[in-house]
């Protein structure tokens, strides 16, 4: 896997053919100040998702109730962008890039904290992967590891995306389903709760082999 | 007596609270603010009067007075009642709960065409899209309580849309039609419709509806009355087409699409009422204007079937009491008329079909890759700013889209359901639509990058 220099970028990004299967998608186009050598800087939106964790006791994707205690433990919230998200020390959000990002097959993408940003102690992504045929805006793991509260404005330049060539591509388009988080625009609430089937065939393990 | 002025001093200290709960809540809009002030200073208003009765009570035994005062209270009870019904108009008005791209939509179309846009959007729990004037009530309440209290704009009003469509920003469009009353409105055209229309025109509406009024009998005590209300219905009606005709102009066939898909599920429950003309009969005068307007030729050609679908509503029988066929009959005459008055309150801001042609290509192609239709896809190999598609393009092509069953997506997204497909499509149009605004402002002030850029 290589990674993509600016012009390699720009040249997918500005494939005349909408429908060629090579052609990558950043919605809006960057602006001149956000590519960078071998990256695009992206912007943070206006949704969020912040957490409330008076209402329950802990996020346990092998329990049963875990929809209703994530959704007790998240809230969405818009910020408009003449406004700021103040995030505190040791403080969790999701947010959600303002750039809506579509990827041809062929490519396969990581995203990261600007450092910039990672300096001043925030980091943006912990999922970092965006796999070929990935369509959405990009949701942001922000947590402020830093010693001052951070004041987050839709609009700023905090992450930064680079772009790696797939070789295996075979040219078919990958569904939508690749990815549960796949097509969406803003923040979704974790679905911890789907890998709950999954965990029961663990727990009868260990109830069958004591294990 | 006491007793009295103590409870609606109650009342009105609990909806006092009530109005400070709310206000903690995130606004949607400059108006949702200045209307949770209003009802603010209505229940000060009502606070102070119940401690002023209750200091005059303590020294006075009159018992006209106390005729008077009792009066008064009932007043301000009153008041406080209508002030919680109004609350209600601050349910799910927050910013998260209306769809931002059509929050956009609406107040860029009502800037173009007037200068009076006084409205909050809220979502409710029945399945409708409804516009409920607010301003004059208000200001009327006002006026008997105190005249230090500054009025609402008269044609202040709420726009109401189901909130199980909160997401739906394609269905939403329908807003676009209650836009349209808050226009004719805030012109007071209610009252000017029936003196301003030509003198022939106006004589052959008496005669219809003194025809309809008579029904073949001779004149007797009713036929006043008849005739009274079947004058009613129709400047109802024309309202209610009027509202059609802005919405028509002002997004083009969405409207129509957007009408249908709400419309359709009522089937054979679909009748004339006071206020509306029953769906085949708003359905023909929403052809006829697309017609004038040269829309008809893009539906054909893109989606014929909805052409004929809507054909063929138009042409369903109606099954409506007779007192409404004078309007019936009435309506398709003025026709003309009314189209004429719509494109004045529209400032002759008009959504031409060679608007949409420039960029269908586009929206489609970039809604088929499963991307926002908000740019143009040639314009970004190009020097200087990216060409941005405007709102009113994407939200057509988006219908089209989805009139056309999600064309390619089975190659693409073949896993998805109907109701998921359409949940994504919505997801595009609106992202779509807030990149158009946010972009365009920004293109204002900076170009994006091309490829030459960097070769």
């Amino acid at each position: 896997m290589a990674v993509l220099a600016a012009s390699q970028i720009l040249n997918r990004l500005h494939i005349e053919d909408p429908r060629d299967p090579r052609r990558l998608y950043i919605m809006p186009t960057p602006k001149r100040s956000d590519v960078k050598d071998a990256s695009i800087d992206l912007v943070l939106g206006n949704y969020f998702i912040v957490t409330k964790t008076a209402k329950f006791s802990i996020l346990d994707a092998g329990e049963g109730e875990t929809k209703k205690n994530i959704a007790l433990y998240q809230e969405k919230v818009f910020i408009p962008f003449n406004y700021s998200l103040v995030l505190h020390l040791g403080t969790f959000v999701l947010g959600v890039t303002w750039q809506y990002i579509g990827m041809p097959d062929d490519l396969f993408a990581e995203v990261f904290s600007r450092s910039t940003w990672g300096r001043a102690g925030l980091t943006v992504a912990t999922a970092v992967s965006i796999h070929p045929g990935f369509c959405g805006c990009l949701t942001l793991e922000l947590v402020n590891n830093g010693n001052a509260p951070l004041a987050l404005r839709p609009g700023a330049r905090i992450a930064q995306i680079i772009f790696f060539d797939v070789q295996a591509g075979d040219g078919k388009p990958i569904p939508i389903r690749a990815s549960k988080y796949c097509g969406l625009i803003e923040p979704d609430f974790s679905r911890l709760y789907e890998e709950c089937e999954e965990l029961k065939g663990w727990k009868n393990i260990g109830i069958n082999l004591q294990l | 007596m006491l007793k009295l002025t103590t409870i609606v001093h109650e009342e009105a200290k609990a909806t006092k609270k009530l109005l400070d709960d709310i206000s903690l809540k995130q606004a949607s809009s400059e108006h949702y603010d200045r209307l949770l002030k209003f009802l603010n200073s209505l229940c000060d208003e009502v606070i102070e009067l119940t401690n002023a009765i209750g200091l005059y009570l303590s020294s006075t035994n009159d018992p006209q007075q106390k005729e008077v005062l009792q009066t008064w209270l009932i007043f301000g009870s009153y008041v406080i009642r209508q002030i919680n019904d109004y609350c209600s108009s601050f349910e799910h008005a927050e910013i998260l709960s209306v769809p931002t791209a059509i929050r956009l939509l609406l107040n860029k179309l009502l800037t173009a065409v007037t200068n009076r846009k006084a409205f909050i959007i809220r979502g409710d729990t029945e399945f409708n899209y409804t516009y409920q004037p607010i301003g004059a009530r208000l200001n009327e309440l006002a006026l008997q309580l105190s005249r230090s209290i500054t009025p609402l704009e008269e044609s202040f009003a709420v726009l109401i849309f189901p909130i199980a469509y909160s997401k739906n920003v394609m269905a939403d469009c329908n807003l676009v039609h209650e836009m349209g009353h808050l226009i004719v409105d805030g012109e007071k055209l209610t009252v000017k419709l029936e003196s301003s229309l030509p003198p022939e025109l106006k004589k052959t509406v008496a005669d219809t509806i003194e025809r309809h009024a008579r029904n073949g009998k001779q004149l007797n005590f009713y036929f006043v009355q008849r005739k009274d209300k079947m004058n009613q219905i129709l400047n109802h009606w024309i309202h209610e087409t009027l509202a059609d005709f802005v919405a028509i102009l002002l997004i083009g066939p969405c409207s129509l699409f957007s009408f249908m898909k709400l419309i359709e599920p009522l089937g054979a429950h679909d009748r004339d009422d006071d206020e509306h003309p029953c769906t085949s009969i708003r359905i023909k005068m929403m052809l006829a204007i697309l017609q004038k307007l040269k829309w008809d030729d893009v539906i054909n050609k893109e989606c014929p079937h909805v052409w004929k679908r809507a054909i063929e509503i138009a042409s369903r029988g109606r099954h409506s009491d007779p007192e409404y066929n004078a309007a019936a009959e009435c309506l398709p005459l003025i026709e003309d008329y009314i189209y004429n008055v719509a494109l004045a309150l529209c400032n002759r801001y008009v959504y031409a079909p060679n608007k949409f042609i420039a960029v269908k290509e586009d929206i489609y192609a970039l809604l088929e890759r499963g991307i926002p239709p908000a740019e143009k896809c040639a314009s970004s190999s190009t020097l200087g700013a990216v060409d941005i598609i405007d709102p009113e393009s994407i939200i057509n092509g988006g219908w089209i889209f989805y009139e056309n069953d999600f064309p390619k997506w089975n190659d693409f997204y073949g896993k998805l359901d109907h109701t998921e497909k359409t949940d994504f499509l919505n997801r595009l149009i609106g992202k779509a639509i807030e990149v158009s605004f946010v972009e365009e402002a920004r293109n204002k002030d900076g170009s994006t990058c091309s490829k030459s850029d960097t070769q």
